[in-house]
């Protein structure tokens, strides 16, 4: 019989590669945060609204992810917004982010490097928080 | 609901009673004699909605919706300038150029860039002006300003100072660095609508609103109310105006003449 151990070692390092990256919105080391949202929205609720533009949630941001060249690493963009001149980082993230939404906006990526989330942002300010701790 | 803005001591409400004041007199300021410098757009040369400005185009949001949402908005902190704030965003200072038409837009657009947590980067009005009006000191509508940011950006105060029309700027090494810093999208509010007005400040979008009673062009930010529907903006007169360049308007004469909401700029 073939021994196939050689086989189940590659597709455990394969695994290892990119099963954690999968797992992590957004692939590099430390807290980063990306909201997409439409601006544009007639729709939004004004709960929903109090939220996305939170100072809290932005003192919070400020304060909890990692520094870019002394910036925190977190981006609220429109899904309109031209993003070309970022990090191609960032870039993939909002492409993530729209496709994970289908539709749904506002839109979260959370990530560390090792583990993340992607989720539609909650009504309220609390549930949101309690989530993005989760992965600091 | 018996709900009512804070309004801080140092802001001016500027109503029907006291216009005057401020329509007939430059302040000196500082020691500084302060310009202003809207002309009245010609919409016959720029309609509505011309160029690369979109027409406003969501269903407003129903005015027996404003006051609970603006108690909200101030509850939570949500307003743009609670996000200025904290983002550090300091209010520009035109000084004697009568580039106020370029000021606001230039303002939103730095508001747009804090919203998103873009890099906190002064942008110089007057690198617009004196590519506009081939550095003369003139006034202008907020349509040509926003235009030439779409099109060619503007350039940081770093490399072109605030107010100076010095020719020296005017270099291809600055324009270079000043696509980085373009509008992409707006809207064109139309004439007289105040209900357009608000429902972009209630979606957190800054509206560069052009008064002819003033003569001025100001940047709108938050929707207030007290003792009716009002506007919290935000001056180009440097932080010693108003409240840290805060003040507030009321309906009557907070209803632009023209009104440009830019909603996204380039992320670089």
């Amino acid at each position: 019989m073939r021994d196939i151990r050689p086989f189940l070692l590659v597709i455990l390092l394969v695994l290892l590669a990119f099963g954690g990256a999968s797992s992590a919105p957004i692939p590099d080391n430390g807290f980063r945060v990306l909201i997409a949202y439409e601006s544009s929205s007639a729709e939004q609720q004004s709960g929903t609204a109090a939220v996305l533009h939170s100072s809290e949630l932005m003192r919070f941001l400020n304060e909890e992810c990692v520094k870019e060249e002394g910036r925190p690493a977190w981006r609220k963009w429109d899904v309109d917004n031209d993003v070309s001149a970022e990090p191609e980082l960032w870039q993939n993230a909002l492409e993530r982010a729209v496709g994970d939404a289908g539709g749904v906006l506002p839109w979260l990526l959370v990530s560390n490097g090792k583990t993340g989330d992607s989720f539609a942002m909650p009504d309220d300010l609390e549930p949101l928080l309690t989530r993005l701790k989760k992965h600091l | 609901m018996s709900f009512e803005s804070f309004i801080h001591p140092d802001e001016h409400v500027i109503g029907d009673h006291n216009y005057r004041t401020y329509a007939d007199n430059d302040p000196v300021i500082d020691g500084q004699k302060m310009s202003r410098g809207l002309l009245e757009r010609d919409y016959d040369e720029r309609p509505l909605g011309s160029g690369c400005a979109a027409k406003f185009d969501l269903p407003t949001i129903p005015r027996d919706e404003w006051r609970e949402r603006i108690e909200e908005m101030e509850r939570t902190k949500s307003r743009l300038s609670d996000l200025c704030d904290v983002a550090g965003l300091q209010c520009k200072n035109q000084g004697n150029t009568n580039y106020c038409w370029i000021n606001a837009p230039t303002y939103c657009m730095e508001v747009v860039r804090a919203v998103q947590n873009q890099e906190l980067v002064l942008l110089s009005a007057a690198s617009v002006g004196c590519r506009i009006n081939e550095f003369r000191n003139q006034g202008g509508w907020g349509t040509w300003a926003i235009e030439y940011l779409s099109r060619y950006g503007i350039v940081p105060e770093s490399i072109w100072p605030a107010n100076s029309l010095r020719r020296e700027h005017d270099t291809e090494q600055a324009w270079e660095k000043a696509k980085r810093y373009r509008m992409t999208e707006w809207w064109d509010l139309t004439p007289r609508s105040f209900d357009e007005l608000m429902t972009c400040l209630f979606l957190r979008i800054p509206v560069a609103i052009g008064l002819t009673w003033w003569r001025h062009e100001v940047t709108a930010i938050d929707p207030v109310y007290k003792n009716g529907f009002a506007v919290r903006i935000r001056n180009s007169w440097g932080l010693s105006w108003g409240d840290k360049g805060y003040s507030i308007l009321t309906e009557a004469k907070a209803t632009p003449d023209d009104a440009l909401a830019p909603r996204t700029a380039i992320a670089a």
